[in-house]
């Protein structure tokens, strides 16, 4: 319901659209409870100003706004319900916020009118804000520093809106839509200096076509840069409240506030809180059983990792050891070396056979004509000494060790009158085999 | 305070009560988590090591049962291997050393020397001594050949083995 006409409209919301259909008032009173109705303080009852805080923090800002906009009223803020909507950081980097409030007499008066009427609105909108957002919603600002101006005019009754880009700077009410009267109006918001604006028109005279063009030829010439009408314009109102029930969007506010609160609105604000602290109450419950569940896990883990090495452990040594860490492998390592030492025999018995390195070095000295006078051979060590038919007869002797493991060196002496030559093949360096 | 008031702070603390537990749930778990990653670590390396200690036990355990799987794990009397055929050329034994092991096993070494012996037939007598089941094993060799006896030297070999009396 708009502000003084009687323009009532159905709305219903599929996905992000608003559908309206136009209705009566025996139409809303036969629906009653049943659906519910938002109706809007006009913009005479109430009041939307920008309140600007000498702080830069948004807490310290927020607890001063009451104050501020208390010295900013002409009548105490206690009289009053009131909304700090948007606050945001101003030009110079102080905290600012959108305050907005409506006597209680004037929503007791208002809601009463509407009870009257037939309905109890749940919501009770703010004229010049749903007017705002509504006309940007339907014609978006060509850019952020844009200025607006929203005229909605009715038979004996218009209403200007003025702001910038998305930025709703003030409403009011005019005697009557003429020149000098909106001009007046412009100036007194927008200062002296003329600049262009975007002219927006509403309301129901607005949908009469020669009405439309009287109101677009007062337009003040020095203040007009485009103009508009929107659609359905004598609907518009009804459509802006509707929309801003129904969608989510900015500067939303119900001057019911608590004090006048719906009761089904109430009642869902009631449920709202109890399922939010449902869900507060179960993510506490989640967060426990998730968190008692890794601890769980993590000792369980750690279990294991200690079963698997206490197995390993015990499997080992052939008993069990009640330690654990190092102290556990150095028992383990002392425990097997003893035990390798105690079975080196059985191990030695696989390392490759002397026998079968003395047949092949034997036989390499038959046939390059070495005459072996001693051959010395352990797993360890090897010496052997004798008489070279030629210089370095001994080469394929020697390195038959060295494929061995063994780090031999050779000696050598003169040549004998037989022309002989004496050498000796000693392990060189201590290399075991 | 009013009543519904009460409630409603009452409402707000039980919903808050499981959220604060379970914040200081998460972070008690965060920190034994921490601390289970460290230990699990630390305790994934000991293992490791317990493994590479259990690696070089392998061939251990493997000749040991190499050894337990003989049916008869008496060593031949060490002249006796030398001879398959028949009889001992010129031998003397030097020395005779018995260790005993573990669990009935004995470690003997023997020390034989050949007077004058030729090289190939010495090496293939010891070779037929290690095919023995248990074997002798050749463990040192001393070769010497004889002056003025062409083919003919003195060799001295230890043989090392292990048997069990019974099994």
């Amino acid at each position: 319901m708009t502000a003084r006409e009687p323009v009532v409209l159905l709305a219903e919301r599929r996905g992000q659209r608003i559908v309206t259909s136009p209705s009566d008032m025996d139409e809303l009173r036969r629906r009653g409870a049943t659906v519910p109705s938002i109706a809007c303080m006009p913009v005479t009852e109430c009041m939307a100003q920008w309140i600007d805080a000498p702080y830069r923090s948004f807490s310290r800002a927020k607890r001063v706004f009451p104050t501020l906009l208390d010295i900013a009223m002409p009548f105490p803020i206690e009289e009053c319900e009131v909304e700090f909507l948007e606050p945001q950081r101003g030009a110079g980097g102080n905290v600012r916020a959108l305050a907005v409030a409506a006597r209680h007499s004037h929503i007791e008066a208002r809601l009463a009118g509407c009870r009257d009427a037939g309905f109890d609105p749940m919501i009770l909108d703010h004229e010049g804000l749903a007017i705002w957002t509504q006309s940007l919603a339907e014609t978006p600002a060509a850019s952020a520093d844009a200025f607006r101006a929203v005229l909605r005019a009715d038979p004996g009754r218009s209403v200007l809106v003025i702001g910038r880009g998305r930025s709703f700077i003030g409403a009011q009410t005019l005697p009557g839509i003429g020149t000098e009267t909106l001009s007046r109006a412009l100036r007194t918001r927008l200062g002296a200096a003329p600049v262009p604006v975007f002219w927006a028109l509403c309301g129901a005279e607005a949908a009469d076509r020669t009405e439309a063009a009287r109101i677009l030829s007062a337009l003040p010439d020095d203040w007009v840069g485009s103009s508009c009408v929107h659609e359905s314009p004598a609907e518009f109102a009804a459509r802006a409240f509707a929309c801003r029930a129904l969608l989510r969007g900015p500067l939303r506010v119900d001057l019911r506030g608590v004090r006048f609160r719906h009761p089904d609105s109430a009642k869902r604000a009631g449920r709202d809180r109890n399922r939010a602290l449902w869900l507060v109450a179960a993510a506490g419950l989640l967060l426990c059983a998730a968190a008692s569940a890794a601890v769980l896990k993590a000792g369980r883990m750690e279990r294991e990792a200690d079963a698997t090495f206490a197995s390993l452990r015990d499997s080992l040594l052939g008993y069990s050891l009640p330690v654990k860490g190092e102290r556990a492998i150095s028992v383990v390592a002392a425990e097997l070396t003893t035990r390798k030492e105690n079975t080196r025999p059985f191990r030695d018995t696989f390392t490759p056979s002397l026998v079968t390195l003395a047949g092949r070095l034997t036989e390499i000295a038959d046939r390059d004509g070495l005459r072996l006078a001693t051959l010395n051979l352990s797993g360890k060590a090897v010496d052997a000494s004798g008489m070279a038919p030629r210089w370095n007869a001994w080469s394929e002797f020697v390195r038959q060790l060295g494929d061995s493991g063994y780090a031999v060196a050779v000696k050598t002496g003169n040549a004998g009158p037989d022309g002989r030559i004496p050498f000796a093949v000693v392990s060189a360096g201590g290399a075991d085999r | 305070m009013k009543p519904e008031r009460l409630a409603q702070k009452l409402q707000i603390a039980g919903a808050y009560l499981p959220l604060a537990a379970g914040i200081i749930l998460a972070v008690h778990a965060a920190e034994l988590l921490r601390n289970t990653r460290e230990t699990m670590a630390a305790r994934a390396e000991e293992t490791r090591r317990l493994r590479e200690l259990a690696a070089g036990m392998e061939l251990v355990y493997s000749a040991r049962a190499a050894f337990e799987s003989l049916p008869d794990a008496r060593l031949r009397d060490i002249r006796s291997a030398l001879s398959p055929g028949g009889a001992l050329p010129a031998a003397e034994t030097v020395r005779s050393d018995r260790k005993e092991l573990t669990d009935g096993w004995t470690h003997r070494i023997e020390e034989i020397v050949f007077q004058s012996i030729d090289a190939p037939g010495a090496l293939q007598r010891a070779l037929n001594c290690e095919t023995l089941r248990p074997p002798w094993r050749l463990t040192t060799l001393r070769i010497a050949a004889l002056p003025g006896q062409e083919g003919r030297t003195k060799i001295t070999m230890t043989f090392e083995g292990l048997e069990k009396a019974s099994l």
